[in-house]
């Protein structure tokens, strides 16, 4: 029964890796909001992404990709301290087109007339990522720009949380990111039915941006997992195919994250080395994987006592993009009674 | 006061015609558009060679074409004054009269926005045309512009300097784009562009000179209160036949 399962769960995973995401880096695109009648409470509100004339993706089909010349300055207008420090680097996706990079709006141009009151709203819930995210516009001639989401450090604003949106219409933003990276931002629509006067809240929808260039550990979980992910599954100290070993293990040591297996977990053997026997560790390193350190350790006591990380390379084979390393003890084998090896790998991240 | 003539005017234009009949004015031919989305739209018939710029009113998914057929009006609530700076010296003088028609949506004004979603991929080279400020015939100067992410100026077209090969607008095919439409009076203004690219079947292919309409209106003055309070376009229009 259990290998049935086993199965299954590796049918659905591999159904993923070949249905290839949508990277939308220069196209304009709005996030539409959508409203079906014919559902119930949350549901009756979503949101798809609109991009070229008539395409439509979903939140799992699509990143939004913004492309290195993103990156601007902050400037020293006051107007936009909520940003940051004048000169910090700001990654904006722009209000006003520039033909390299997403031309990203807010439409309610797919919402029936005579259903909701004006306006509606894209509702900002969290971000997830390396950095702070901020959504503004900009009109008419030198009045302060009209500040609609702030997150930072993870926490959304509750003065600025939603961009107004009229039925109908469509709105464009400015959308930035305090560093590069990749994002996952979940927004609610949000609209007051005719003669109502409470919001009816949609359901949650995680959007994907990739704020190029990404960090190693970001490119391994874009490059695993569909877009809009919930960090609930590849978040790194998470196990999702059960074979015990968390996804930043998997990614450090070259694993496959959807495949339960315990193949490939660095191993324990004795080496030769200049007449003594060596404990010794051997592990897969990736070479892409800078975010990584790699720790070999070893202690004199099972319960207690400092670890101490190896260093002493025995031999290292070259695989491509991987490496096989062996690292040996420092203290001969026969120099101790008791010696307990552990490898650790840490992810430094953001 | 505001609320009543936004309640009024705001987003019904056929109560405006309505008022205007029973004042027995002068029917004006154009159609009237005050607020909600509307785009100068420009469509090109690749089989035909044919350029139709036309008006079109997001609001009723009408196409006004020609585009003479809609008046697009800038109300008085678009008029705000020129802020200090040299870059907004385009404007005029810092402190005097502009009335603008914003990029973002504002309930009470025009949304007016330039689409080219009628005109395909592959269409022209590169996927873009060219929209030319041709000739301003008005009580003032006329500029189009953006603003850049952090609110400055990006310079479209301006009448106020002549019109030369500065007055092109570079824009995709198959998309919209939103801009600032300012003015330095009020009064009837005649806009005529010219549409243009690189056909992929017919080569260069320009559109002539199209025509638009635009209305500012005149600030109402503190007298006018009484009559807006009677009904917020009669009011405007008596304020209208006080100026002639």
């Amino acid at each position: 029964m259990k290998k049935i399962l086993h199965l299954v769960l590796i049918a659905v995973c591999g159904f993923f890796a070949e249905a290839q995401p949508l990277y939308l880096t220069n196209q304009h695109m709005d996030f539409r909001l959508q409203y079906d009648s014919a559902s119930t409470d949350s549901n009756r509100l979503n949101i798809i992404l609109g991009y070229d004339p008539g395409q439509r993706v979903t939140n799992t089909q699509a990143y939004i990709v913004a492309n290195p010349n993103a990156q601007l300055a902050i400037p020293a207008n006051p107007n936009f301290a909520f940003l940051g420090p004048a000169g910090a680097p700001i990654w904006i996706l722009p209000q006003q087109q520039n033909v390299s990079l997403p031309f990203l709006g807010i439409s309610a141009e797919d919402i029936p007339g005579g259903v909701f009151e004006n306006p509606m709203a894209l509702e900002l819930v969290s971000v997830e990522g390396p950095g702070n995210f901020f959504v503004w516009s900009v009109s008419g001639a030198g009045q302060p720009p009209t500040v609609k989401m702030i997150a930072t450090n993870g926490v959304v604003s509750p003065q600025h949380n939603q961009a107004n949106v009229f039925v109908g219409s469509h709105e464009h933003n400015n959308w930035a990111f305090s560093t590069n990276g990749l994002y996952r931002v979940t927004f609610r629509a949000n609209g007051t039915f005719l003669g109502q006067t409470t919001n009816t809240l949609g359901r949650d929808v995680a959007w994907s941006f990739q704020i190029l260039p990404l960090r190693p550990w970001e490119n391994w979980i874009a490059t695993n997992w569909p877009p809009a992910t919930a960090s609930s599954t590849n978040g790194p100290a998470v196990d999702p195919d059960g074979d015990g070993i968390p996804n930043a293990l998997e990614y450090a040591l070259g694993l496959n994250p959807h495949q339960n297996s315990t193949a490939g977990l660095p191993t324990f053997s004795f080496v030769m080395d200049a007449d003594e026997t060596y404990g010794a560790l051997t592990f897969t390193r990736v070479k892409v994987a800078t975010d990584i350190d790699y720790l070999p350790s070893v202690r004199d006591a099972l319960l207690a006592g400092e670890w101490t990380t190896l260093t002493n390379v025995v031999s290292t084979v070259d695989h491509g993009e991987t490496e096989t390393v062996t690292v040996r003890d420092f203290l001969p084998a026969a120099a101790e009674a008791n010696r307990l090896f552990q490898f650790r790998a840490r992810l430094n991240y953001p | 006061m505001k609320n009543q003539n936004t309640q009024i005017t705001g987003r019904i234009c056929q109560l405006g015609l309505a008022a205007l009949l029973t004042t027995g004015l002068t029917v004006q031919a154009q159609t009237p558009l005050y607020t909600g989305h509307a785009d100068v739209g420009l469509a090109y018939d690749v089989d035909a060679n044919e350029w139709e710029l036309h008006v079109h009113d997001g609001e009723s998914d009408v196409e006004y074409f020609p585009a003479t057929d809609a008046r697009l009006m800038v109300r008085h609530q678009a008029h705000t004054t020129v802020p200090a700076g040299a870059q907004w010296s385009f404007l005029g003088a810092p402190g005097s009269s502009t009335w603008i028609l914003p990029a973002t949506e504002d309930e009470d004004l025009l949304f007016l926005g330039i689409g080219t979603e009628e005109i395909d991929p592959g269409t022209f080279t590169g996927n873009s045309l060219s929209l030319a400020l041709k000739a301003v015939s008005g009580p003032g100067n006329f500029a189009l512009y953006d603003t850049d992410s952090f609110g400055d100026p990006l310079l479209r077209w301006n009448s106020a300097d002549g019109f030369s090969g500065a007055d092109v607008l570079t824009l995709s095919t198959g998309g919209h784009a939103h801009f600032n439409w300012a003015f330095s009076a009020p009064g009837d203004y005649t806009i005529t562009l010219e549409a243009f690219g690189e056909s992929a079947l017919h080569g260069f292919t320009s559109s002539g000179d199209v025509s638009y309409l635009f209305r500012v209106e005149a600030v109402p003055e503190p007298t006018m209160g009484a009559l807006l309070g009677l009904g917020g376009m009669m009011g405007w229009w008596a304020s209208r036949r006080k100026k002639k």
